[in-house]
């Protein structure tokens, strides 16, 4: 096991112990204030909670069932649907989805085997209208105005002045050539039931989600690399000290330095909220600003204006990058906004005053029916004639 | 003994006296983590009880061939994490780890004191739970029996369990909060549900 040391780390170890000073305390989250001090605290936690969890602790038992009520209040309270717990116990639609597209819990096949349902069955639902999976498309601007169509299979290369801009497949990749090139900006549009990246001409990496646009100059030339987005987008950018990186939705401005982040802007959203993964970025809209630290989320309320910090499942933010659907505790306006921007369908809700929960996580790969017939699993009913889907949801 | 596999399997399924029992076997090692970093009592038992919160919420996502322990880590790590950060900010509530801390050293005969009280009291309120729900109580609190087994030695539905076990575990909450003496009550003011 690894030993603290250092000044802080030692300090730290006091302070866990319980023997700082008010001074050495003082100095200490001083020093937690820093970035530098991420990793020694997470270090620390680490080994904190192995040696805690070694021995066997006590606590007052009035503490104890003070939580244990509250908790069983809490749980007898708040039934939260599993998304896919008909799914759990359908061992061969599983296996059938887990074939089609990496499914979550392939790993609780054997043990609830003996209650599966017929996989035809659910094959079945929806089989002569369905709707296909989104796929990689999008359209790139050029600066003089002209259009680019790309899509998934296309693979070609676009001269603009001294930039050249390679498609390979569902990528577009920027390489500026030479020097005292003039900026033009290019605009990438990813529409309804696409998704696309970009590597832009300083090396960051840009994934968009379906509805989403980018804006970015040909070439970063100034202090800083400003882009403007709309919609959803995960961003891996170059570190570069020198200029930070600047993402604009709207008034609102994200700055970064290096780092990796999700901005999921969309105006049919109820908010703007951004999620760091790694690194640091700062959220402003005019006077108000929020900095990030990994793992937290800023949320810019549309309706009050208000900006907050939340700490996040970091993973269920960016599951749409990585091909999937994630909720915890999601409404199913949540979900169906999802949906209706990957699968390209135009939802309504017949009532919608049912404040059921859903949660679970699936591939983006899949046809829209077979998302739809987990949620049916679990009270909500579809009604889907061409690219209209009508919503109910029991109570 | 940590809980087995078919206990952690039952709570996935959703079984709430499962989930009890985990809690109350990991409880107080995850109370003593967080106290370590954020050092105010009341924040660590809120911490104590989100992470618990969280583990329910993610039932279905946890797999039972991994250690328990991992994902208890990385709940009560990123929720203990975003707290410190938040003591390193706040400095009213600096001013208050420093109170704590300054207290720590002589807390001890106090805390003795309340034990006692709160086992009287404990004993009392027992006293006055209607026989069906002392029953309940008696199985699934001390004797260990899950909601299921309660039922069927009791004969009667899993979700009456429930309910007697609710319902007890808040009724003796009221009792103690309204017959504990000043020391107890402060000790509870603050939790009230």
């Amino acid at each position: 096991m690894s030993q603290l040391n250092g000044h802080h780390e030692k300090l730290l170890q006091r302070y866990l112990d319980g023997q700082c000073s008010p001074e050495e305390v003082a100095e200490l989250y001083a020093w937690l204030r820093t970035s530098e001090a991420h990793r020694p605290l997470l270090a620390a936690m680490q080994q904190e909670f192995e040696q805690v969890m070694q021995q066997p602790q006590q606590v007052p038992a009035a503490l104890s069932d003070r939580v244990e009520a509250r908790l069983m209040q809490d749980i007898s309270r708040k039934k939260v649907r599993p998304l896919f717990s008909r799914y759990r116990v359908a061992a061969a639609a599983v296996i059938l989805l887990a074939m089609a597209g990496g499914f979550w819990w392939l790993a609780s096949v054997s043990r609830t085997a003996q209650q599966s349902l017929p996989a035809k069955e659910i094959a079945a639902v929806h089989k002569d209208n369905d709707v296909a999976p989104g796929t990689s498309k999008a359209m790139l601007t050029l600066a003089d105005g002209s259009t680019v169509t790309l899509d998934s299979a296309g693979n070609q290369v676009i001269q603009q002045g001294k930039t050249l801009v390679q498609q390979s497949n569902g990528q577009l990749q920027y390489a500026a050539k030479g020097k005292g090139e003039a900026i033009g900006y290019n605009t990438l549009t990813v529409p309804r039931g696409g998704q696309f990246n970009i590597v832009l001409p300083d090396g960051s990496h840009v994934w968009l989600n379906a509805a989403s646009t980018l804006r970015f100059p040909t070439a970063f030339t100034g202090k800083q690399r400003v882009v403007e987005l709309q919609g959803q987008g995960y961003f891996e950018i170059k570190k570069d000290v020198a200029r930070p990186f600047i993402v604009k939705v709207n008034t609102t401005e994200v700055q970064v330095l290096g780092t990796r982040f999700d901005i999921m802007a969309y105006d049919d959203e109820k908010s703007l909220n951004t999620t760091l993964l790694e690194g640091a970025v700062r959220m402003k809209q005019g006077l108000i600003q929020q900095q990030l630290a990994p793992g937290q989320q800023a949320v810019l309320d549309y309706n009050s204006g208000r900006m907050s910090v939340r700490a996040v499942d970091v993973d269920e933010v960016v599951a749409w990058k990585t091909g999937f659907f994630e909720f915890d505790n999601a409404a199913i306006s949540v979900i169906m906004r999802q949906l209706s921007r990957w699968y390209d369908v135009e939802v309504s809700y017949l009532n919608n005053n049912s404040n059921r929960l859903f949660g679970g996580r699936i591939s983006r790969n899949l046809p829209l029916s077979e998302i739809l017939h987990m949620l049916e699993a679990n009270g909500a009913k579809f009604n889907l004639e061409g690219r209209r889907l009508m919503v109910t949801v029991e109570n | 003994m940590p809980p087995g596999e078919e206990v952690l399997l039952r709570m996935i399924e959703g079984d709430e006296s499962a989930f009890t029992s985990i809690y109350r076997h990991y409880h107080p090692a995850l109370y003593i983590y967080v106290l370590r970093f954020c050092k105010i009592p009341d924040l660590s038992e809120d911490l104590v009880h989100d992470v618990f919160l969280k583990i329910w919420e993610i039932r279905d996502r946890i797999d039972p061939s991994l250690p328990f322990t991992g994902y208890l880590y990385r709940i009560a790590r990123n929720h203990a994490f975003k707290t410190i950060k938040k003591l390193a900010q706040d400095e009213g509530l600096q001013e208050e780890v420093l109170e704590h801390l300054a207290a720590s050293g002589s807390g001890l005969p106090e805390q003795v004191v309340r034990e006692k009280e709160y086992d009287r009291l404990f004993r009392e309120a027992l006293g006055r739970l209607g026989p069906q729900r002392l029953n309940v109580f008696r199985l699934c609190r001390q004797e260990g029996k899950s909601y299921d087994e309660a039922a069927a030695i009791l004969g009667i539905s899993r979700n009456a369990v429930k309910k007697h076990m609710v319902l007890s575990m808040r009724f003796i909450h009221d009792y103690i909060y309204r017959h504990g003496d000043l020391l107890l009550a402060c000790c509870l003011l603050l939790k009230i549900f």
